[in-house]
């Protein structure tokens, strides 16, 4: 019985195979044409533009035949500006000095310089940075042109960073003879466990040497100019800063180490005495360069110091393997010490990486502000599952330093070390190819034939060799990485191998390898991507350090079997005690309100959510006690019931929210203390579903607000930059443009995807100035004109263009065959950022297209969908709605949102991007200048769709609608007709059975 | 102890015949005399009754009002049956679809079990384990129906529609869970697929324990063939196992709602396979109309237990 079976799956196959051989499926159709369509607005040009930068290594090249600079160093100031952007103040006197200019976060700001000859020129800034609510969580980053042009790709974004303490005023600081801290007494919460200190801004003059913010090249970079005069232009991207002065001067280089243990040598320096030994902990550093590195605690190690089997205690500084905490390019933190004698030291440290397996993460030391010596960019830690004791060294070496006794500092910043220009180079071999990829899949589409002529030798001739010697350039960097190494061959080099395999294939002189290699190609790039953006973090865990003359002990990685075995039976122990559930539940005292909060999200937006309440509300607020709780959804009714439930509720759907509402379980906000200060907060499209006017059919009735706006999203429009470059077509701006691009990309097989849900066809409705209602909520419009060409329309794109109803938005935009798309902006940018890393800078998003109105204009309105914090009637009896609604108002304030979606990212990475509903948040967040211009944008054209009791029915009704159209053939206005009875009698249903009586508020759509 | 069993004797009541007593006096006794065995009981009872009799009881009372979970109940009598018989095309629709599971989840794939467990039961030990294994596999998680959904996905990349438009029989993909023509015949198919499960593993374990000397007697008594066997031997010695089979099946496949979810979304394409269970969580979970999905759960309460007596008659006349 089974072997039959058995024998015709496999005859299905196989004939299924043969068959698909014969099926043509090409299309060559004329590139040629779509060229001619070239217009010259700015997406795609720009994308151009920076594709076609040089690169370090390419400028790097071409000048250094010239002459480095030899004079002394010109210095510019702000007198030498010609040129400020809106908003600059100059002449200001700031942090000690005179005289400086400020720019703000937009706008370029130009200096002119005379340079005596023409050479190879370093630069420095000096600068610093306001500490008020104009500056925000993330780093200084700026555009570098001289005389007007962006010199190589690097200097597009210039990092600059910020200096950020602990607030240790109220915190006891125990220091001991010599001057080095031996503890700090944090707060503790009511379990005992410490909380950690607020972090704020402090201001610093800060000299920064402009060098690679990728972290590819070590050292310095040099720009060439020519004599006579010169302009340099600093161009905002993100945040105000200070300038001082730019410092144009001869080119530094730094000695080897062995230069460095030399010259001190000679000048008499011998190793310190054992007894001058310095024990740190790391958790208790000076200061970092991002609000969220912070000292945390570990419980996986017995002697991780202070540890406790119960209580967390804040013992370690940095982040595991996943972490994005003092893991990307640039971030550091900074620790001071004293020494008492002075001599050689070696600094050694406890420390976990468990981060890049194979090889080693990278850090660069500072001494007292400086790299001493240049093996000093390449500190080393291996890797190892467990925790570990180690000397700083670069793997030859283990440094000593030479300290003078007295105070100092050392920085540790993440960087690439020896791995940064073979990563470069990797990352330049992969959009090579992916240029490649968009080339064949022009031509030959996702899953050519190998059984096919598609003249790949004619028409892409160049592409063919480039494979080729990509192929080579790839060897050559497996090679060097096995090197590094130690000579292993490890799955790190096996996906660098796998590409230059599969390219070497490709580029051997058949045109069927190209076919029958394609698909693989795409796998191998992808893991290539995934396996770059992995070691691009580089995770590392710092315990204690130990300052002392070479030969000291070394800190141990892991205690002995009967510590690791108490410290377990303790913790078993403990097990029964701790309660894990809720996240510090604080007895409520006198004075003392007590506001129960649920929410629903992960325990590790939880345990952010306490942290952030600790550190500010529970300080600005000592009379409102939050007990926070995490529960799985669906909790929040029985509770209720039962009397049980909480004061506040956070992540409650706008349908929930008003469910809950016409039934009396939440409260109404608008008459609170501050509600119209909240009403600032969000765009007003994000009130709309949970405003309802009260009894009057007209809408006039009472106005009633039941939840304030939590998380907002919206659609917008994904592209590949690349396939719209390739085509020569634009980006659309209207349906219009859209229908009119439509013929070339279906012409080359590209697909356009859209959801046909009642988000986009509510996008249709408010786009010809329509609405899902009538007669103020108590009837739907689909009876109206508008209404029914809106969804005419959605039809449209479906019936005629045949856009694919159900499709994998992510693997499909990754592939190149859906280059365009309209989808959730939180979603999908997050996905693409880590599902598609290989396409770093390929693809851009940009508000969806709008309709042309009458007068010519471009209506390009969009629905939202909303989550809200709501307060539950229980709270009213409990007399804690006031107290409720204030931790509220501060949970959705525009500093405390900003924090928790920069904490998110700084735990979950760049796709932990968080929709906020914040607009002001949105500033404080990492995105780019140019995305946050969209979401501005697309943010200003936002609209909300009220909710009515019954609204469940539409969503449903417009989807069968649908389906009608597009299975049957069925005139769209007509389907969409015949359900309007169904919708209205539901609606007329509801309203009979409750007592409340919503109503959309006359002044709204 | 001699000593005490007398001094009872002597102490004992007159005996009291139960005709002397009335019904419910006898049972008290009985009760009392009975004791230890009710108190063992008691534990089982309670959880039994708070969490399945009471709820029953409870959602009779609460179809006769208007109910919305968080507001008191109000009073409106039958008004809910009314509308779910007069007013409401869906429920009545989806009694249909129910019923149409019912039958093929239900006998379909009853026969269908049995007959599958007695060709198996004719297979060697060892292959009889592994066919065994290969049949019960699906029904062991109803999550496996996401095979189907792969396979039948609306996506140019689903194995079906993937495989159609190579050989050019379609252009554009087939939205196999969205389109009112398949949604209905594909479900069906998977629910015989899931049902061949707990009845399909008793019959197998039922067909073992029929007595070999049985076959010989009945050979002596002039059996004909296989079917005669099948009839006057095997199934009456399977009686017990066939309740519990049919018991499984009929309350699956008034269960079937949750495969439906999974693989046409809810609320399926026009209701076009909208079952009971759909439409009470339809009206309990979404509409928060608790009175009217009582209603609704009443009428699929009494739909049950209708059927499981039918069966019990069924089952009766096997063998006769």
């Amino acid at each position: 019985m089974e072997n039959s079976k058995l024998k015709r799956a496999v005859a299905l196959v196989l004939s299924v195979l043969m068959l698909s051989g014969i099926v043509v499926m090409a299309n060559p159709a004329s590139l040629v044409a779509a060229k001619a369509t070239e217009t010259d607005t700015s997406t795609t040009n720009e994308a151009l533009e920076i594709l076609g930068d040089d690169k370090w290594a390419e400028y790097k090249a071409k000048h250094s035949v010239y002459p480095n600079y030899e004079g002394d160093a010109i210095v510019i100031d702000s007198d030498d500006i010609t040129s400020l952007p809106k908003g600059a103040e100059t002449g200001v006197s700031y942090d000690g000095k005179n005289n400086v200019v400020l720019i703000p976060d937009s706008g370029a700001a130009t200096w002119t310089v005379n340079v005596p000859v023409s050479g190879l020129y370093a630069m420095d800034i000096v600068y610093n940075y306001p500490t008020d609510e104009r500056s925000k969580a993330t780093d200084i980053e700026r555009t570098l042109r001289i005389n007007g042009e962006v010199p190589y790709t690097e200097v597009r974004n210039l990092i600059m960073t910020k200096k950020w303490v602990d607030v240790l005023d109220n915190i006891p600081v125990i220091y001991d003879e010599v001057g080095n801290i031996t503890d700090i007494e944090y707060d503790k919460d009511s379990s005992g466990n410490e909380r950690r200190p607020a972090k704020v801004l402090e201001a610093q003059w800060a000299e920064y040497t402009v060098s690679d913010p990728t972290g590819n090249y070590n050292g310095e970079f040099w720009f060439y100019l020519e004599e006579g005069e010169n302009t340099i232009t600093l161009e905002a991207q993100k945040e105000y800063i200070y300038i001082d002065t730019i410092t144009l001067r001869a080119r530094e280089t730094l000695m080897s180490y062995e230069a460095y243990h030399n010259m001190h040598v000679a000048g008499g320096a011998k190793p310190a005495s054992q007894s001058s030994a310095v024990r740190l902990e790391a958790e208790f550093f000076t200061s970092t360069s991002s609000r969220t590195i912070y000292g945390q605690n570990d419980r996986t190690s017995a002697i991780t110091s202070p540890q406790h089997a119960s209580y967390s205690w804040i013992n370690d500084v940095g982040g595991r393997n996943g972490s994005y905490n003092w893991a990307s390019v640039g971030q550091w933190i900074e620790w001071t010490f004293t020494v008492p004698e002075s001599g050689f030291y070696t600094i050694s440290s406890r420390f976990l990486q468990d981060s890049i397996e194979g090889l080693f993460v990278s850090r660069r030391i500072y001494i007292d502000g400086e790299v001493p010596f240049e093996e000093a960019n390449n500190l080393q830690f291996l890797f190892d599952d467990s925790w570990q004791g180690g000397t700083f060294g670069d793997g030859e070496y283990e440094f000593e330093f030479y300290l003078e006794k007295g105070k100092h500092t050392f920085k540790l910043e993440v960087n690439f070390g020896n791995l940064g220009e073979l990563i470069a180079e990797l990352r330049d071999c992969v959009t090579r190819v992916n240029a490649i990829y968009i080339k064949i899949l022009a031509i030959s589409g996702s899953s050519p034939d190998p059984y096919m002529d598609y003249g790949y030798y004619k028409r892409i001739p160049d592409e063919i060799s480039e494979m080729g010697s990509i192929a080579k350039r790839l060897y050559a960097v497996s090679e060097k990485m096995q090197e590094i190494s130690g000579g292993e061959s490890s799955s790190s080099t096996a996906s660098v191998e796998n590409v230059a395999r599969v390219l070497e294939k490709m580029a051997s002189n058949s045109e069927r390898q190209i076919a029958k290699n394609f698909t693989q190609l795409k796998s191998y790039i992808g893991n290539l991507g995934t396996w770059i953006n992995n070691i691009s973090q580089q995770a590392l865990i710092l315990d204690y350090f130990v300052i002392q003359p070479a030969g000291g002990e070394l800190p141990k990685g892991e205690g002995n079997f009967f510590v690791n075995a108490w410290y377990e039976i303790q913790m078993f122990f403990y097990s029964f005690i701790r309660d894990n559930s809720s996240f510090g539940d604080i007895e409520g005292g006198d004075g003392i309100t007590k506001v129960d909060v649920w929410t629903t999200v992960s325990r590790e937006y939880t345990q952010i959510i306490r942290n952030i309440i600790d550190e500010d509300f529970a300080r600005e607020r000592p009379d409102i006690a939050i007990n926070l709780k995490l529960v799985t959804a669906g909790t929040l009714l029985p509770a209720t019931l039962s009397g049980v439930g909480p004061d506040v509720m956070m992540d409650v759907t706008s349908s929930d929210c008003i469910n809950y509402a016409v039934r009396g379980a939440v409260l109404d906000l608008s008459g609170y203390d501050g509600f119209e200060e909240v009403q600032t907060y969000f765009h007003e499209s994000a009130w709309v579903p949970f405003t309802v006017s009260l009894g009057e059919k007209d809408g006039t009735g009472d106005i009633a607000v039941y939840g304030i706006p939590e998380k907002q999203s919206f659609n917008v429009m994904f592209y590949r930059k690349d396939v719209f470059a390739e085509l020569g077509i634009e980006v659309p701006n209207d349906w219009d443009e859209f229908n009119a691009i439509m013929p070339i990309l279906v012409s080359q097989n590209y697909d356009v995807g859209m959801s046909h849900d009642i988000g986009i066809f509510n996008t249709f409705i408010y786009q010809n100035n329509g609405s899902l209602y009538s007669n103020n909520g108590s009837t739907i419009s689909f009876d109206e004109d508008v209404t029914l060409d809106a969804f005419t329309q959605l039809c449209h794109f479906f019936t005629t263009y045949n856009f694919p109803l159900t499709f994998d938005a992510a693997n499909r935009f990754r592939s190149g065959e859906m280059p365009m798309f309209i989808g959730d902006y939180i979603t999908y940018y997050n996905q693409f950022t880590v599902f598609a890393p290989e396409l770093k800078g390929l693809w851009g998003f940009t508000t969806v297209p709008g309709t042309v109105q009458e007068d010519g204009t471009v209506n390009k309105s969009i629905v939202t969908t909303m989550n809200s914090i709501v307060i539950m009637m229980d709270a009213a009896d409990r007399g804690t709605d006031q107290a409720g609604f204030d931790f509220i108002k501060w949970w959705m304030s525009g500093d405390i949102q900003g924090q928790y979606a920069n904490e998110l990212v700084a735990l979950l990475g760049p796709a932990g991007k968080y929709a906020t509903a914040n607009m002001d948040a949105f500033n404080d967040m990492s995105w780019t200048a140019n995305e946050l211009q969209e979401i501005h944008n697309q943010f200003a054209n936002l609209k909300g769709v009220p909710e009515m009791p019954g609204s469940y029915i539409i969503a449903r009704n417009v989807e069968f609608a649908f389906l009608d159209v597009y299975n049957n053939d069925a005139i769209p206005s007509e389907a969409l007709q015949d359900y309007t009875n169904t919708i209205n009698s539901e609606f007329a249903r509801k309203r009979e059975e409750l007592t409340r009586e919503f109503y959309i508020p006359a002044n709204t759509k | 102890m001699s000593e005490k069993a007398v001094g009872k004797k002597q102490t004992a009541p007159k005996p009291v015949a139960r005709k002397e007593m009335t019904k419910w006096q006898w049972t008290w006794k009985e009760m009392k005399r009975n004791y230890t065995a009710y108190l063992m009981c008691a534990p089982y009872f309670l959880i039994f009754f708070t969490f399945t009799v009471l709820p029953v009881i409870l959602s009779v009372f609460f179809s006769f009002t208007v109910f919305n979970l968080i507001e008191p109940p109000k009073f409106i009598g039958l008004s809910n049956y009314m509308r779910l018989f007069l007013d409401d095309e869906i429920f009545i629709q989806a009694i249909m679809n129910t019923l149409i599971f019912a039958v093929m989840t239900g006998p379909v794939s009853y026969i269908l079990s049995l007959f599958t467990a007695w060709f198996i039961n004719e297979l060697p030990p060892k292959i009889r384990a592994v066919v065994t294994l290969i049949f019960y596999a699906p029904s062991l998680s109803t999550g496996m129906t996401f095979i189907w959904k792969i396979l039948f996905d609306g996506d140019s990349y689903g194995y079906a529609n993937s495989i159609l438009m190579r050989l050019d029989i379609i252009q554009t993909p087939i939205q196999f869970f969205k389109n009112e023509t398949y949604v209905m015949p594909l479900c069906i198919v998977v629910a015989l697929w899931t049902s061949l499960g707990v009845s399909f593993l008793s019959f197998i374990g039922g067909l073992q324990t029929v007595p070999k000397d049985q076959f010989e007697a009945a050979a002596v008594d002039g059996i004909k063939n296989r079917w005669q066997e099948l009839w006057y031997v095997t199934l009456p010695n399977m009686k017990q196992q066939m309740l519990f089979g049919a018991v499984m099946a009929i309350t699956q496949s008034f269960n079937f709602g949750s495969v439906v979810n999974d693989l046409a979304g809810f609320p399926s394409v026009n209701y076009c396979a909208h079952t009971i269970m759909h439409h009470l969580q339809d009206y309990g979970g979404q509409r928060f109309e608790v009175g009217y999905s009582s209603a609704i759960a009443v009428i699929l309460f009494v739909m049950m237990i209708g059927s499981n007596m039918l069966i019990n008659k069924i089952l009766n006349k096997v063998g006769q």
